[in-house]
């Protein structure tokens, strides 16, 4: 995986009735941070997107890369600033299809909602 | 069929004054402004990108080359081409994509373009429809809400 242990940490995950909830540590340590921004350092968007697809192929245990065929919706709620680590929720709704998986995703704290995304992802 | 441009206006380091990101996340080399009422930009995928893996820039890496053409144009339209000389280039970030399609990504070493319709302009706000593609064919597109930040 691209991200997981270098960007961000799984700390827990739980299952409930609407699907897997993990709870991350988000690094602030990682070069990307340098150009994404020079002085006001945001965990860009794609980033997040990423962490939704690690953490779906974490829970689904597919054992290879899932991409994203494609993104209905995602909404960037509040920009997550990076000036320290950070600990996030993710809640993750996987629905299988024919050969591929449609996926709900939050990132949210105690505080805000980051991102919110329908998307379909497959092998 | 896609267009390939050529001539660009700006290449590598130009570009720097029209987006905020800075290495290792630029995202776009080359910008063609505007031909055949579309702007276009594009990119050389190299190895030591932060988002390729196995030899391929994966599809965030698409989805964020997107957002750097479409903010590209968004910092050049109001500096050049709104004269707005003392326009100080601010965050910018997706703030909604939606229907995005990937149908393909790139190998290591292919020149990406990327074709920029715009939909809706302010200078704070912007919704742009955006394809991604190679000689070959097309990679990815999608709609894209972009926002400004001071």
């Amino acid at each position: 995986m691209l991200l997981k242990d270098i960007l961000y940490q799984i700390l827990e995950s739980e299952h409930n009735e609407s699907g897997i909830a993990y709870t991350i540590q988000i690094s602030d340590k990682h070069p990307l941070f340098k150009g994404h921004f020079p002085e006001t350092p945001v965990l860009p968007g794609v980033c997040i997107l990423q962490i939704f697809k690690e953490l779906s192929e974490d829970a689904l245990s597919v054992g290879k890369p899932l991409q994203y065929s494609e993104i209905k919706q995602c909404k960037f709620q509040t920009p997550v600033l990076m000036k320290e680590p950070r600990t996030m929720r993710v809640e993750l709704t996987l629905t299988p299809e024919q050969e591929s998986w449609k996926l709900s995703a939050t990132l949210k704290d105690q505080e805000s909602v980051f991102a919110i995304m329908k998307a379909v992802l497959s092998e | 069929m896609n267009l390939i441009p050529d001539q660009p206006i700006l290449t590598g380091d130009q570009i720097f004054p029209y987006i905020p990101q800075r290495p290792p996340m630029v995202f776009v080399d080359a910008f063609y402004g505007m031909t055949d009422n579309a702007i276009y930009s594009s990119l050389l995928v190299n190895p030591d990108m932060v988002f390729v893996e196995n030899g391929r820039l994966l599809d965030i890496g698409l989805i964020e080359f997107l957002t750097q053409s479409g903010y590209v144009w968004f910092c050049y339209y109001e500096k050049v081409v709104l004269q707005k000389s003392d326009m100080e280039i601010t965050k910018g970030y997706i703030c909604k994509i939606k229907n995005v399609q990937v149908l393909n990504t790139p190998r290591v070493g292919t020149r990406i373009y990327s074709k920029m319709d715009v939909i809706f302009y302010s200078s704070s706000f912007c919704t742009i429809h955006m394809t991604a593609y190679t000689e070959d064919g097309t990679l990815a597109e999608g709609d894209f809400d972009v926002i400004s930040f001071s």
